[in-house]
């Protein structure tokens, strides 16, 4: 890469040194008995104050590369040759003492799991307090006040209440935010963040990522992000190293990566990216009514609170149809799927199954005939199969219980042949689950799910634990599935995106309700409700919609609008007080909000 | 999970330990037919170790104070505590396991019945628990292995319900429950066989536990009834004269000691390839 064109650009840079280089680095891993090489002869630096993308799948050795540079890495795993260079110094030379002060004041890191990178005994407050005292001489108060002012800063409200809570009291955002502010509290030189906003929603994702970018100019801090989104690096970062095996593939500026990859695999990593562009596919769809949800409400108990999953929500799947139904953590979109194939039983409201009633009926009472008709596809692929059954054995036993097969022989043939339709090859069939990857087990989940020829089936987030690259190939597969067995498919996705090129109806739902539904051309063209606004222009990169990221109280939320506290373009105190209505638009295309939208009638609810 | 017998080659420990276990098998097995003296048949008393008798026989590992040869008495020995450990063990499991998974799965108020006998149990202290039994019921094989049932089948009942509770939220066991199929599929084939890596390590550990218990019942004289030899009589017995012939305490403590090493290292290998795989 041009080392030259960079320092031009970054001429304002003080430094003409990286704040930090790999050089040829080689680490591998003692897995009993062999060695397993991670990451391979990697070079790569970055400025002072500037922020660089390490893209790769899972497996590429991103993230390793980020523990040796801390030094983090386990005890089998070994820096075989070549150095890690911070401020032009060896980190492999360190004494533990400096090591020490380079971790955290030098160099700190964004975990992707903050809930696993808080301590849940210590009070948040405790937490900050302490990454900072360790490496600056500050008063317990100095150092309190700067923490809050640090949270302040990340746009966390009402910071003071935060530092006091527990881990567990708060958000999966506002805990990735108090991790981030901790390791950004001793101003470091590099921040390492490894995928962190990979467990969080897409509204909040754009807003902590903008917000790191802001803090870390500030403070000339430099960025290295580890992630295996490209739209996200993108929008981040100056430079680009993408690595696959180990190795960065290519490498270069942003810019030039995303029009003209040379690497054949960056250029396959870049068409499997969503293309949120492309015409949405119009299929008609006016078969008969599959399944449907009506009025279902499921509430839970919590120790402090009643939270209400699901409240008064309608669904309708006709034959043939894919309806997705998207929304963010905790908008009930997986309690309304479970409320549907019977593994909840809802508080009020009814399921039917081709027009009979199924609700008050649990999974296990219902005929056999209503349990083949309705299968679902589940999230985790390393989940889903059982661990110690051979894959054929698993189709098999569907194709038997059933009745699909009439003999074991017939039914071996049949496993066989809907390996062979999801595009696995048929020695799949003698493997056990763990031999195969991700998108392999989604493969056969979903050869599972229809092998009893069902109606209509349920997958929730059938490919959210997938990598990018796999995604696309596996929906397909569902698609194609879809396609010759003619089965109606209830799609749940946290991904508006994603779901545009598959979906037939899109079902938008925010803490329990239905706040949009339509065809899909009609929801990704205004008008909008204001929460899909803020979904797509997370998705489109819009100008930032500036939405405080927090979830207010479902309790709160009851008496108005769930999404008033978020809202830009809220009314006034109408939303607060009053429950808004449900405005139906043309075809079908229905948005609950208190704005008044051309041509639309509204609907009693 | 899988490959566990391979990973468990590589563990030299382990290997000890599948050694002692097969080892101490072995000789239960082979016993009659091995060309050994007859363990209760009195010949020489006080003979030391590779000492003759007068007529050219070789005692091995001597003879105890009733003149019978230890050799014989160990090995013929192993049958019966190997025998009783194993069979207790199973009836434990089969109890222990049966009310873990229906507590684990079915939960509600039968969950509360099941955990609240097995804690009842478990508070008693196990001794107390062993030597009320045996002495209500009398000494004798069948009803060692109704005081290790009761003093062994809540701790497994509490492991398998763990295990059950951890297993029962896959998505698998979704999968399962969503296309029909029973409760009683679902515990054994989707939850009971996911759980054989820990329940392994749980079962050579507890095997070893149950060798020291029905040794200590011996010791006790609360064991199998005469004249069946058993390690922990052999040792109660010949303790007393261990000033002046200490052999015949030590062999069959030693015997104790390497069977239940055995269990524990063989678990231990488990423990670790289980974790690995």
């Amino acid at each position: 890469m041009d080392f030259g064109k960079v320092l031009s650009m970054r001429n304002s840079s003080p430094s003409q040194e990286p704040v930090l280089a790999c050089c040829n680095v080689s680490v591998t891993y003692a897995m009993r008995g062999r060695d397993v090489a991670a990451v391979r002869d990697v070079d790569l630096h970055v400025m002072q104050g500037e922020a660089i993308g390490i893209v790769g799948e899972s497996g590429s050795g991103k993230s390793t590369l980020a523990l040796a540079v801390m030094r983090y890495l386990g005890r089998n795993g070994v820096v075989e040759n070549g150095q890690i260079l911070f401020k032009s110094k060896d980190m492999a030379a360190l004494s533990s003492a400096a090591l020490r002060r380079v971790r955290g004041a030098g160099i700190a890191m964004v975990y992707q799991d903050p809930a696993a990178a808080l301590n849940p005994a210590m009070r948040l407050s405790a937490q900050l307090i302490e990454a900072l005292m360790c490496h600056e001489d500050v008063s317990a108060d100095t150092a309190w006040t700067r923490a809050r002012d640090m949270l302040g800063a990340l746009r966390v409200m009402d910071p003071e209440r935060i530092m006091k809570a527990y881990p567990h009291q708060v958000s999966g955002g506002q805990q990735q935010r108090v991790v981030i502010a901790m390791a950004l509290l001793t101003k470091p030189d590099v921040l390492l963040l490894d995928e962190p906003t990979t467990a969080l929603d897409a509204t909040v994702e754009a807003e902590i990522v903008a917000l790191i970018k802001s803090l870390a100019a500030e403070f000339g801090t430099a960025l290295v992000f580890i992630s295996h989104n490209l739209a996200l690096l993108r929008q981040t970062c100056d430079r680009l190293y993408v690595m696959q095996d180990g190795r960065v593939v290519e490498s270069g500026l942003s810019e030039d990566l995303f029009k003209a990859a040379q690497h054949p695999y960056t250029q396959a990593l870049l068409a499997a990216m969503v293309d949120v562009t492309a015409p949405v596919p119009a299929r008609e769809v006016s078969g008969d009514v599959v399944l449907a949800g009506n009025r279902l409400s499921k509430s839970f108990k919590t120790n402090h609170a009643i939270v209400h999953a699901v409240r008064h929500v309608d669904v309708r799947v006709r034959a043939g149809e894919t309806l997705a139904i998207v929304g963010e953590s905790g908008s009930g979109k997986t309690t309304l799927a479970r409320l549907l194939i019977g593994l909840e039983l809802a508080d009020t409201g009814t399921v039917s199954l081709r027009g009979n009633a199924l609700s008050d009926l649990a999974l296990h009472a219902r005929s056999p005939e209503d349990v083949r008709a309705l299968q679902m596809i589940f999230q985790n692929p390393a989940e889903t199969l059982n661990p110690s059954r051979r894959v054929g054995m698993q189709l098999v036993r569907v194709l038997r219980k059933f009745g699909v097969a009439r003999s074991d022989a017939d039914a071996r043939a049949q496993a066989l042949k809907l390996i062979d339709a999801v595009q696995l090859p048929t020695s799949v069939a003698g493997a056990l689950p763990h031999q195969l990857s991700g998108g392999q087990q989604q493969r056969v989940a979903i050869a599972r799910a229809f092998a009893g020829n069902p109606a209509a089936i349920i997958a929730d987030e059938p490919v959210s634990a997938l990598d990018a690259s796999v995604q696309l190939v596996v929906l397909e597969a569902l698609a194609e599935m879809q396609r010759t067995v003619g089965t109606s498919v209830v799609l749940i996705s946290h991904d508006l995106g994603m779901v545009r090129s598959v979906a037939d109806r899109i079902v938008v739902m925010y803490m329990g309700q239905i706040v949009e539904e339509g065809a899909t051309q009609a929801v990704f063209e205004p008008p909008y409700h204001p929460y899909t606004e803020a979904l797509l222009s997370a998705i489109f990169g819009w100008e930032s919609s500036d939405l405080p990221a927090q979830t207010p109280d479902h309790a709160q939320a009851l008496g108005g609008c769930a999404f008033a506290a978020r809202c830009r373009h809220r009314l006034g105190n109408i939303c607060v007080t009053d429950a808004p209505p449900m405005a139906v638009l043309a075809d079908g295309h229905r948005i609950r909000c208190h704005l008044n939208f051309a041509g639309s009638s509204t609907l009693a609810d | 999970m899988v490959g566990i017998w391979t990973r468990l080659y590589e563990s030299p420990l382990a290997m000890l330990g599948l050694a002692l276990v097969l080892f101490w098998f072995a000789l239960a097995l082979l016993a009659p037919i091995l060309p050994l003296l007859d363990p209760n048949t009195a010949l020489d008393a006080f003979k030391l170790p590779l000492s003759t008798s007068e007529g050219g026989v070789t005692y091995w590992l001597g003879t105890d104070h009733k003149g019978r040869d230890i050799l014989a008495r160990v090995i013929f020995g192993a049958r019966q505590v190997l025998f009783w450990t194993v069979l207790a063990s199973a009836v434990a499991y089969v109890l222990g396991i049966a009310m873990g998974l229906t507590a684990g799965y079915l939960g509600g108020w039968w969950d509360e019945a099941v955990s609240f006998i097995g804690n009842v149990f478990l508070s008693f202290p196990v001794m107390v628990l062993y030597i009320v039994i045996i002495s209500y019921l009398g000494a004798g094989g069948l009803n060692i292995v109704f005081a290790v049932t009761f003093a062994s089948a809540p701790g497994i009942m509490r492991i398998v319900r763990a295990l059950t509770l951890d297993l029962k939220h896959r998505d698998y066991v979704a999968a399962a429950q969503t296309r029909g199929e029973s409760a009683l599929y679902i515990m054994f084939v989707e939850i009971l066989l996911n759980a054989r890596g820990p329940l392994m390590v749980d079962v050579c550990l507890r095997l070893g536990y149950t060798t020291i218990t029905i040794a200590m019942l011996g010791y006790l004289g609360l064991g199998l009834p005469p004249p069946d030899p058993d390690w922990g009589k052999m040792i109660a017995e010949t303790q007393p004269l261990g000033s002046f012939a200490g052999h015949m305490a030590v062999v069959p403590a030693l015997a104790i000691s390497s069977l239940v090493l055995g269990f524990n290292l063989l678990a231990d290998g488990l423990r670790e390839s289980a974790l690995d795989a």
